[in-house]
């Protein structure tokens, strides 16, 4: 427990841990300090002179050190000026005034110095109705003017600091927010202020523009509107938009989120989602969201949407009633037998992926997931549990981060662990390549693709690594899937997990293995029991098919070949995918903006997600879908309510037990104080009132035996002599099909291509930027040429999702 | 006096009443005699332009904001100088007043940073289903001065950039 | 084919005789429809013969919801309402929130606001009780009396349309003042309305006064005593014409009233016709008032400079920063008013006007209520009519100036 001080602001007794500063403890005591500059996440600076505070200070007596007493109690003497309440700490006995006349005037004197450059704006600015400076304005500042107009200063406005956020620099108010952000809490120093003066002004050092993935946030936590969203612009104003709860399904951080939506003209009088705002969790990405969950949720809206079911008659998909559609499923599944096979992936939710699991087990067929990792089934064993929170690390706890970039894979993790760090956690980063995380890191091991498993196994041997492992208190591994197969992930989680069991770091909170998975759910489908099959082809040839929320036709030419040969294939999604072409019943689904449902993060947290925009079409909710097929077939699962499903859930699957959607609702008070009302403070994230979520127990936490498989080492792949080695990498803008929609991020995405060192691009004849052609395998792309030090010699690294098919490490020719 | 004092009242009052007959009639024929309106009438509603053409409307929602009855619906869009509707970076796209719901209170025409939505003369309104009370932005902008006046229209660049411009305290 | 449904008399068994079970008496509905209950007002009326043993209203047929709806509405926004409440005096009302408003919030109102404020309230009262008086001579069948009337209501609603664009809902007074200067022809305007009125209100009182056909029907009908009138809440000109000299512009002043010098009319026979009496008197008082009020009308701005809560003026907005935050603000947000209640109460031409507002630092009012004079004006109507003919009760009913609007809210 930190040691208390006591002061007094405005004459009310605050009591607050050492250290706080006087602008964050008045805000806990409930008294507004305007602030400007001043966030509670970042360093303080004091550069925007509005916390202006009468301060006072007990005296000490300078021969004795003693208080010098005055009516009993010390005397306080104020400084002749006043001080800025962000950048002093709280003292033991201080008194703080900040409305006495002179603060008053202070505070008065900033805003009209801030208002006298300000453009005339407020009409036509995004900020307008949400906007610090007005608020602080109406509440500290002055009702007249005392400034001349034509004095004003002219500057660029709608400068693009990259395609996604746009600078006015006449708005721009110096307070260095979003500089500071991108320096201390992103890790991306992409922007900076460039000349002196009133002309002082935000550039981008980087190209692309603002090359950030969290670039979006500095739009929350500018207390003007210098920084919008291309995407936003002009949409709407703040209070004419409607706020819903959700959660980001991009990848497995499950980021809260809040969808504002606005029934608007421009959509043809239906209800969109104008834009997605942060919700505050601290349990989970605190008041940040990642570029890709902000702009990519166009997937949800748009022509291609399916709205009605199909069925193939005669060679083409004509539209069917639901009935037509889902008996014909439910008459080929019943048929199949044990040739039905599921294919599930985590775009769908806890009660989609449990009636589907449900499904394969009356009807006796196979569930899988449409996943490249493996290893999914040993977070429930010794996955991390309740009370397991990145932003709790610090001292004492080993942060492990093997084969994976999180920066890349799931961002707001990076976040937090680089801050963990900060800390005080050991962060030990093991990867082949270079990756954003390692400036953090105590310690970086670079091994071999192939000698993975080996990396992990050395953490328990001697050596300083080895030693800081062991003799943590908390380890938590983070495994991912760069330059790995399901079958070596797989083969990686069991090495992570062995290495935890064996020295007694499982079943505590901050303790356990963390999965990077590709998808938001893909936790949820390890913990229903689904498996992961590395050969689907081979799975899909001639049984009966019954794909939801994947695109496999896509993805891999071998799948969609193999699809072709199947017996039967029925597709369940919320848009039209390669995979819904060749499908001989398309069943439209309900994207997560239009419905109710939970997803488990990978962290191992149930988090609520709640309907925004009506249904489009006659889409359903996947659970829905799977529950009349399976009536169809006899069986019965629940298909109406959403809360049923989950209790039922729960009753069946031990790591969920305990869990109702009423627990998953509940909020706590939550630090620092944001939403609508307190914006200034923490900015335009909204605040949450929707639940917080509630995370899962583990095998070894609930004291039950824990078993890990042996580690299968053949399934690794090294390089061998003279021959290229391609391996699978993930980034962040891909063409998946829930990104792809989203123009604005398609310059972001680019083309595919293929990173190699600048020795093996040398011995291979190319260069930088130079289209080559890809074969591996039987797949044949074209790509361009990317090079970069940071990769070891005679690997070729192709992301993942950019239209080469690549699954695990194989032998590649470049030419 | 005292049996006569009710008829002499009775009598009063008949003579106020005839005296009255012979006064001119204090009734408009309406409609085919319209009594003028007072300047300040608050009746249906314009969205202004400028001398040069360019709608005085940017887009900005405070009218939509400002009224009690939630009858106004701004949608607003980029302008740019190739097409350029209003002075300024932003327009109304959508700009639509349901008549039926609107109590003529003049709360957007105070609200209206920019003078664009005012409160006419016209007082004849009426409607034969509530569909067609949803006066649209066609509907209510006035017309253009003059041809080459029409928005949207090409403009030469960097000239119209002030969206808020100086205005006089209304004087009537 | 008509639907006959049996009425299942139970449920006015608390309100009427025994007599009405036995068929004694006649149960009769008046109104809700009804030219003379001045409304939506549905009076239950038990008769033997022609004679009233009960009379029980019943109101809500206006119920608009209005205090409700203020709270979802911002302190401006939620003013538009108070022109519709009692809508024979719509500044009236005007005053009697914006006086609330700036008591909680501490807004001070500049002299000629205050000056014009008043004119505009007591050119209100003479149209309010120039329709009373027109409304009261038809129902007693003297139908010239409405017409001369509302000739006179015409000027003054060209008076208010010359000020404010609209004839009735005005929104004319607002918080820390008026919404603008009165033109230059409203001087004219006014002082040719004091000119011709004194010899209309002559007129009327040619018409009617002394008419004996006037006289019968209203002496001695609806006697009203001081201390029932006092017990039942009554306020207004029916107090005064029950012998209690109390009006609130002499007895707690507003808005200046204390500067001008007018009389209180005030009877004691308690009957309607000490009530019609007390009203046409008022209408010379509301002259002086005005007349006054005109020859001292001060220069000077028309509304608070206090920017925080009144908007700045146009002139302003588009070359002030601050200027345009405050306009953008005031006209989206809203000003917040700080947490505590106040009542302010203004004489309406009904009687006693009270706004109880309560804010709760937001900017939407937590609770307005309305205490309405016709309300209370109504509740005693039962104990005037009993015992009298139904004839009378038109008289009572007339005499009372009751507006629904102001009953049911």
């Amino acid at each position: 427990m930190a040691k208390q001080v006591t002061l007094t602001i405005d004459g009310k007794q605050v009591t607050v841990p050492e250290g706080t500063l006087v602008a964050d403890a008045a805000k806990m005591a409930g008294i507004d300090i305007p602030v400007f500059c001043h966030h509670p996440k970042l360093e303080p600076v004091g550069m925007c002179r509005m916390c202006l505070v009468e301060i006072g200070r007990p005296v000490r007596d300078r021969a004795t050190g003693q208080f010098v007493m005055e009516n009993g109690a010390p005397k306080i003497q104020f400084m002749p000026k006043l001080e800025t309440a962000c950048t002093n700490k709280v003292e033991e006995g201080m008194v703080v005034l900040t409305r006495s006349q002179k603060a008053v005037e202070g505070q008065k004197g900033t805003i009209e110095f801030l208002l006298t450059s300000h453009p005339l704006d407020c009409p036509i600015c995004d900020k307008g109705g949400e906007c610090p400076l007005q608020n602080l304005t109406v509440a500290y500042g002055p009702g007249k003017s005392r400034f001349l107009y034509d004095e004003k200063m002219h500057l660029d406005k709608q400068v693009p600091l990259g395609e996604l956020i746009w600078l006015d620099r006449e708005r721009c108010i110096q307070c260095a927010r979003c500089i500071r952000f991108q320096n201390e809490i992103a890790g991306d120093p992409v922007i900076g202020f460039d000349e002196r003066g009133r002309a002082t002004q935000i550039v981008s050092f980087s190209d692309p523009g603002f090359d950030s993935v969290f670039s979006g946030n500095t739009t929350d936590i500018c207390p003007v509107g210098a920084l919008t969203t291309s995407d936003f612009r002009f949409g709407a104003r703040p209070w004419e938009l409607q706020a819903h709860a959700s959660i980001c399904t991009q990848c497995p951080v499950g980021c809260n989120t809040t969808l504002n939506t606005r029934r608007e003209a421009k959509s043809g009088g239906r209800i969109v989602v104008k834009r997605v705002m942060p919700r505050q969790n601290e349990d989970v990405n605190e008041i940040w969201i990642c570029d890709k969950g902000r702009f990519a949720y166009h997937y949800t809206e748009g022509k291609q949407r399916l709205t009605r079911p199909m069925i193939r008659k005669d060679g083409k998909l004509t539209r069917a009633s639901w009935d037509a559609a889902t008996k014909l499923a439910a008459e080929n599944f019943q048929k199949a037998k044990k040739n039905f096979v599921i294919l599930a992936s985590g775009r769908l939710s806890n009660e989609d992926l449990f009636n589907l699991k449900s499904l394969a087990e009356h009807a006796d067929g196979k569930a899988y997931i449409y996943s490249h990792m493996g290893g999914g089934e040993l977070t429930s064993l010794v996955g991390v549990g309740e009370g397991t929170n990145f932003g709790s690390m610090g001292a004492g706890t080993t942060i492990v981060v093997v084969a994976s970039d999180l920066y890349e894979e799931a961002p707001v993790w990076y976040l937090r662990i680089k801050q963990a760090a900060a800390r005080g956690a050991n962060l030990i980063v093991m990867n082949a390549r270079e990756t954003k995380l390692d400036r953090y890191a105590s310690f970086t091991v670079r091994y071999a693709y192939g000698d993975e498993v080996k990396a992990v196994s050395d953490l328990a041997k001697k050596g300083k690594i080895g030693d800081t492992f062991l003799k943590s208190e908390n380890a938590v591994i983070l495994y991912g899937s760069d330059g790995l197969g399901v079958s070596g992930s797989a083969a990686l989680a069991s090495a992570c997990a062995k290495l935890l069991h064996d020295n007694g770091f499982t079943g505590r909170p901050n303790n356990g293995l963390i999965g990077v998975w590709g998808r938001a759910n893909d936790q949820g489908a390890w913990e229903m029991g689904f498996e992961v099959e590395e050969d689907l082809a081979k799975a899909f040839k001639g049984k009966t098919v019954y794909i939801a929320g994947a695109d496999p036709v896509a993805d891999d030419p071998k799948l969609a070949k193999a699809l072709e040969g199947a017996e039967f294939v029925a597709v369940q999604d919320v848009m039209t995918t390669a995979t819904t072409e060749i499908a001989d019943v398309v069943l439209p689904a309900q994207a997560f903006t239009e419905r109710e449902g939970t997803l488990t993060s990978g962290e191992r947290r149930v988090q609520r997600f709640y309907p925004a925009v009506p249904v489009t079409g006659e889409a359903k909710a996947d659970f829905a879908i799977t529950s009349q097929i399976a009536r169809h077939m006899g069986i019965v699962l629940e298909g109406t309510s959403v809360s049923a499903v989950f209790d039922i859930l729960a009753a069946s699957v031990k790591s969920f037990e305990g869990l109702t959607y009423a627990r998953l609702a509940e909020v706590r008070p939550q630090w620092p104080i944001v939403g609508r009302s307190d914006l200034y403070y923490g900015g335009t994230t909204y605040e949450n009132t929707q639940g917080m979520g509630a995370q899962l127990s583990a095998a070894a936490g609930r004291g039950e035996k824990v078993s890990i498989p042996k580690v299968e080492k053949e399934a690794l792949v090294r390089p061998k002599e003279k021959e290229l080695l391609a391996v699978p990498v993930t980034k962040l803008y891909d063409r998946g099909t829930t990104i792809l929609p989203s123009e604005l991020l398609h310059e972001r995405i680019g083309e595919a291509k293929v990173i190699l060192h600048p020795e093996t691009a040398k011995s291979l004849g190319v260069e930088e930027d130079q289209k080559v052609s890809v074969s591996f395998n039987g797949v044949n792309g074209e790509a361009a040429v990317k090079l970069t030090d940071t990769i070891s010699v005679g690997v070729a690294l192709i992301p993942r999702s950019m239209g080469l098919a690549i699954r695990e490490p194989v032998a590649v020719k470049v030419k | 006096m005292g049996v006569f004092d009710p008829l002499l009242e009775l009598l009063r009052g008949l003579g106020t009443t005839f005296k009255m007959a012979l006064d001119k009639p204090v009734t408009y024929q309406y409609p085919e005699e319209k009594r003028p309106v007072r300047p300040r009438f608050r009746g249906r509603h314009v969205l202004k332009r400028y001398e040069n053409g360019l709608e005085k409307c940017i887009g900005c929602s405070l009218c939509a904001a400002a009224c009690p009855a939630d009858a106004i619906f701004v949608e607003a869009s980029e302008n740019t100088d190739e097409k350029r509707f209003s002075p300024g970076e932003r327009y109304a796209s959508t700009y639509e007043i349901n008549m039926l719901r609107c109590i003529y209170c003049g709360f957007c025409e105070d609200a209206c940073p920019t003078e664009a939505i005012v409160l006419g003369d016209n007082y004849e309104l009426s409607f034969y289903d509530r569909r067609s009370a949803i006066y649209t932005k066609e509907m209510l902008l006035e017309p253009v001065p003059s041809v080459e006046m029409t928005t949207p229209r090409k403009v030469e660049p960097g000239v119209f950039t002030r969206s808020v411009p100086e205005m006089k305290d209304p004087q009537d | 084919m008509t639907q006959i449904e049996e009425v299942n008399y139970e449920q006015y068994r608390h309100l009427v005789s025994e007599r009405a079970f036995t068929g004694e008496t006649m149960l009769l509905n008046m109104g809700p429809q009804h030219p003379s209950t001045h409304g939506v007002l549905r009076l239950l009326l038990e008769l033997d013969g022609e004679v009233i043993v009960n009379a029980v209203p019943d109101i809500g047929f206006l119920h608009t919801g209005v205090e409700k709806n203020m709270e979802a509405k911002t302190y401006l926004k939620a003013e538009v309402m108070s022109d519709r409440l009692d809508y024979m005096n719509n500044l009236g009302n005007n005053l009697a929130y914006c006086m609330a408003v700036e008591k909680l919030v501490e807004l001070d109102v500049p002299p000629r606001a205050q000056a014009l404020r008043v004119i505009l309230v007591e050119l209100q009262r003479i149209a309010s009780h120039l329709v009373w008086i027109g409304t009261f001579g038809l129902d007693l069948a003297a139908m010239s009396v409405f017409l001369y009337a509302f000739r006179e209501r015409e000027q003054i609603l060209d008076i208010f349309e010359l000020c404010s664009g609209q004839r009735m809902m005005t929104t004319f007074i607002r918080p820390g003042g008026l919404w603008r200067d009165v033109p230059v022809e409203f001087e004219t305007a006014v002082r040719n309305f004091l000119k011709i009125f004194p010899k209309r209100v002559d007129e009327y009182e040619a018409l009617l006064t002394k008419n004996p056909l006037f006289l019968d029907r209203l002496l001695g009908i609806g006697k009203l005593d001081a201390a029932t009138a006092l017990q039942h809440g009554v306020t207004g000109p029916m107090l005064r014409a029950s012998g209690v000299k109390w009006d609130l512009r002499k007895a707690r002043p507003y808005m200046g009233y204390e500067q001008y010098d007018f009389d209180i009319p005030v009877r004691t026979e308690g009957d309607t016709y000490a009530r019609y009496l007390v009203r046409v008197q008022e209408f010379r008082e509301s002259m002086k008032i005005i007349e006054q009020a005109l020859n001292k009308l001060p220069m000077g701005p028309v509304r608070s400079d206090n920017r925080k809560f009144v908007p700045p003026p146009r002139s302003e907005i588009g070359v002030s920063m601050e200027a345009l935050i405050h306009h953008f603000k005031l006209w989206t947000e809203g000003f917040s008013a700080p947490k505590g209640s106040v009542y302010s109460a203004v004489e309406s031409p009904r009687g006693e006007l009270g706004v109880y507002l309560e804010g709760d630092g937001g900017p939407k009012p937590h609770r307005v209520h309305w205490r309405t004079p016709s309300f209370s004006n109504l509740s005693v109507v039962p104990k005037l009519v009993k015992g009298h003919l139904v004839a009378d009760l038109v008289a009572i009913l007339a005499s009372t100036d009751i507006v629904l609007g102001d009953i049911d809210r």
